[in-house]
């Protein structure tokens, strides 16, 4: 039997890696550091056992089937778990209807200056990408005609979508099943209180097992970078379009979070975007660090109640929700310039009514995501596998996807920040002087809850806040 | 003590060269020896060349065969064909197959089998009746028989000097066809047959002149070897001319079938499937697969070139089933866009598939993101008209509220 003793020796060296990115993070090395490490160690190995990398490929593999399991778990936990922590029908009719649509809205924008961005630089064009398995030549996505499409939308059957990864139909049904346990609730709340249990302790699990894939990241980069490189992807083609891929999104980072977010500030918060901004920075710079949505709330909510003025009812509601629906870095941004990049790499010719369903989709992804460090990775999957393309592009990114998520959750927190903002001007929950400096928070009306003081909301007042 | 260590070290020294003069010695005998044993051995390899000159078969000297009646080694005779510097025609070897040449390989049936040159098979005849005359008198007819045979022999010799599978080598029967052809045609034009015929009975007439005179001095005692000697002379000497006169035909025979196999070779119309050898879009500078299926079997030597300029790509020679893989690269100075590739054979298209070629890929980063800000890109402005219409949508937005400014600013006012 002939053994191909490069191939074994790259294995090895590959295993010896792998405990080197285990005890890294036992010493608790920064996620980020330990995920450009492995990049470039990938390369390096790939390059020195080039052409006899056949044995390491299918752990990368094994990571992206693994990710792609964990997808529609993850978006129907995510759901039900926003959507039923609304206490009330009032309260789904008041702040959460207009924190969904404002955490919506920022995605939508975000999702347009991404596609706007990648159709104007050509992200991915010229760069002939060569993935595992797949004939580019003759690859063809499985986009169908729009009012197909549309219908398609609707589910039919759970059982085939969650086995078909019918995106849509499964968020729609979800959706239905979150809206209809607030209604049931809002009657008779001890019904339904088991579902609800039920619904967090899964929503636990998942989030847990998400957090222990999104840990494997380091290993699959490693894997996959030194499949690639071994087989000669990093053809110069593929790394420059790379780059640009990374520089493109941080441009399309930075036009949301400050131009867009400006705009909305200004039009509908009424709120002087600059000032805003520099409150927000702490928010920014732990997102920034900590790729974690989830992880900065304390910091975020924190911000709102006390420098901005928003009303901790809609701080604790609105900003939470952000981390599961919306998130424009990770769901609106990323996803359509991966989605476009690999429509150009590939030379799939997409027309607008394409665009339009990507756009569309992205949109819906967004309703189901997790604040934890890669969630972009899966929302990523999602949107690639509603749109028929091939989830190896997700192979390709993940070297950058660890520099990018950066730029992502400090995207994401500005976001959710600013739709608590317009939440709490349209509820009458912001006071104005807080974010002018006039006063200081708490020194209002002195409640005890540290509510705001003038400008609050005339509205019934909730039994508890949203999270 | 000095002087005794001295001695000790002088004859230490000196059986130290001793043993060094052995082992030189020694080692020069092996070297000889083995030398004086493969030369030994090439030599006794190497013997001497065969003739055939009573034309029996067999070496004269060893009486080892021979490959055809007549074989003579010093005049240039290979086992593939007769020297006298038409052994690079190699008319015997460039016929593909018999079935290629189904109506020349009909009649020379029964000469296929025995010889190359199956004038030798004539030859004795001739040597019976020394004169050329008999076989030259049908030349018209045994030539072309013996044309046809040789036509049809060498084809069992394609078969043995290309046993890899790609058989012939046309291309060497159709130059040495066409040549041939040419100067067989204007040696049959000239008949050479009589001329071949009259030389011979010159030759008869004066080896057999010089035998009469030869023998005046020594005919007493070997009159008859003498006179054997010279039929035998005669005899080779017809057979040589015959020969030469055979070869000629062949030639022109091999021309007429290595035309009708271009044809057919041409005519068979197979397929090709073109692929990125990494499985992404073909591009300039890119290596392409090219997978033929349906070919004539067997062809060495098909050229594939890359049309609209014909630029020449590689040749590949197909299986016995017809079918090929080939890897070629795209020039990376390539124009981008439509382009052909062909498949072709001596010349003649046998198939063509039209392929998209992409421009050359992204070497830098300045080309890299300057990408889409070139003609090519169709989403460059469906992209800007994106970006621009948010732009427009943000400003009136931002002037829309600034003249409704809405419930808060009412308030803010009273506030105020």
């Amino acid at each position: 039997m002939n053994i191909d003793w490069l191939s074994a020796g790259a294995l090895a060296v590959v295993i010896l890696l792998f405990a080197v990115i285990y005890i890294l993070q036992k010493k608790d090395v920064n996620f980020t550091y330990i995920v450009v490490g492995a990049l470039a160690a990938g390369v390096a190995t790939g390059i020195v056992f080039s052409g006899h990398t056949s044995w390491v490929m299918p752990i990368g593999k094994i990571y992206v089937s693994t990710l792609n399991a964990i997808v529609i778990p993850l978006i129907i936990v995510s759901i039900l778990s926003s959507i039923t922590d609304l206490s009330s029908a009032a309260q789904l009719k008041g702040i959460g209807a207009r924190s969904i649509f404002w955490l919506l809205m920022t995605t939508l924008l975000a999702i347009l200056v991404a596609l706007g961005l990648g159709l104007t630089f050509g992200i991915g064009r010229n760069s002939y990408l060569s993935l595992d398995g797949l004939d580019a030549q003759n690859f063809e996505s499985k986009v169908v005609p729009f009012s197909q499409v549309l219908v398609g939308f609707f589910p039919r059957n759970m059982i085939s979508d969650i086995a078909d990864e019918n995106i849509i139909p499964v968020i729609l049904f979800t959706v239905l099943i979150a809206v209809s346990y607030v209604l049931v609730a809002n009657n008779n709340r001890e019904k339904v209180v088991i579902f609800k249990n039920f619904i967090e302790a899964v929503k636990e699990i998942i989030f847990k097992a998400v957090d222990f894939i999104i840990s494997l990241t380091p290993y699959a980069v490693l894997a996959l970078v030194v499949s690639a490189a071994g087989n000669g992807a990093s053809r110069s083609g593929i790394v420059w379009s790379l780059l640009v891929l990374l520089i493109v999104s941080f441009i399309a980072f930075a036009i949301d979070t400050w131009l867009v977010n400006a705009v909305l500030l200004k039009a509908f918060a009424k709120l002087n975007p600059i000032k805003f901004f520099r409150k927000i920075i702490p928010a920014q710079v732990v997102g920034f660090s900590t790729q974690s949505s989830a992880g900065t709330l304390p910091v975020s909510t924190g911000i709102l109640t006390q420098k901005i003025g928003v009303d901790a009812k809609v701080a604790n509601f609105t900003t939470p929700l952000g981390t599961t629906i919306g998130m424009p870095g990770c769901a609106g941004i990323w996803p359509v310039l991966i989605a476009i990049y690999g429509i150009h790499g590939l030379g799939i010719n997409y027309g607008i009514k394409d665009y339009i369903l990507l756009v569309v989709i992205s949109l819906f992804v967004s309703l189901g995501t997790a604040g934890v460090p890669g969630t972009a990775t899966i929302t990523t999957a999602s949107v690639l596998t509603a749109m028929g393309l091939p989830l190896e592009l997700i192979v390709l990114s993940i070297p950058i996807s660890a520099i990018a998520d950066t730029g992502r959750t400090a995207t994401n927190i500005t976001g959710a920040m600013v739709a608590a903002a317009i939440v709490g001007r349209q509820e009458n929950s912001l006071n104005d002087n807080i974010f002018n400096d006039i006063e200081a928070y708490g020194a209002g009306s002195g409640d005890a809850d540290g509510s705001a003081g003038g400008g609050k909301s005339a509205g019934p007042v909730d039994a508890a806040p949203g999270l | 003590m000095g002087i005794i260590a001295h001695s000790e070290y002088i004859q230490k020294g000196i059986i130290r060269n001793r043993s060094r003069l052995k082992a030189v010695f020694l080692s020069a005998a092996i070297i000889a020896l083995g030398l004086a044993v493969s030369g030994g051995a090439s030599l006794a390899y190497a013997a001497p060349p065969l003739e055939d000159c009573d034309l029996d078969g067999y070496d004269d000297a060893t009486g080892v065969p021979v490959p055809w009646p007549g074989y003579d080694e010093t005049k240039g005779d290979t086992p593939e064909g007769p020297g006298n510097g038409k052994a690079s025609v190699a008319t015997p070897t460039a016929v593909p197959t018999a079935a290629a040449v189904p109506s020349s390989a009909a009649i020379p049936a029964e000469a296929a089998a025995p010889t190359r040159v199956p004038t030798a098979a004539a030859v004795p005849t001739a040597a019976a009746v020394p004169t050329a005359v008999p076989t030259a008198a049908p030349a018209g007819i045994s030539a072309e028989t013996s044309t046809k045979t040789s036509t049809a022999a060498p084809a069992e010799g394609s078969g043995r000097t290309q046993p890899a599978g790609s058989g012939i080598a046309p291309d060497s029967t159709g130059r040495g066809a066409s040549g041939n052809t040419g100067s067989a045609a204007s040696d049959s034009t000239g008949n050479p047959a009589p001329d071949s015929t009259s030389s011979a009975e010159d030759g008869n007439a004066s080896s057999g002149a010089s035998g009469d005179t030869d023998g005046n001095i020594s005919s007493t005692a070997s009159g008859n070897t003498d006179s054997a000697a010279s039929s035998r002379e005669k005899a080779l000497q017809n057979g040589d001319e015959q020969a030469g006169e055979n070869r000629e035909v062949a030639d022109t025979e091999y021309a007429g079938t290595a035309a009708d196999e271009l044809q057919a070779i041409v005519n068979t119309k197979g397929e090709i499937e073109i692929t990125e050898a990494a499985g992404s879009l073909i591009h300039a500078g890119s290596t392409v697969i090219i997978s033929g299926s349906g070919f004539a079997g067997n062809v060495p030597n098909l050229g594939i070139e890359l049309q609209s300029e014909p630029l020449q790509l590689g040749s590949v020679a197909s299986a016995e089933d017809g079918s090929f893989e080939a890897q070629v690269n795209i020039p990376r100075d390539l124009e981008a866009g439509t382009h052909n590739i062909v498949v072709l054979y001596q010349g003649k298209e046998i198939t063509c598939r039209e392929i998209e070629i992409g421009p050359r890929a992204a070497d830098s980063f300045l080309q890299a993101i300057t990408v889409g800000f070139t003609k090519d890109n169709k989403g460059l402005l469906p992209g800007l008209s994106i970006l621009a219409g948010l732009l427009i949508l943000g400003i009136v937005t931002l002037a829309v509220t600034a003249i409704h400014p809405g419930r808060r600013g009412k308030e803010g006012e009273k506030r105020l």
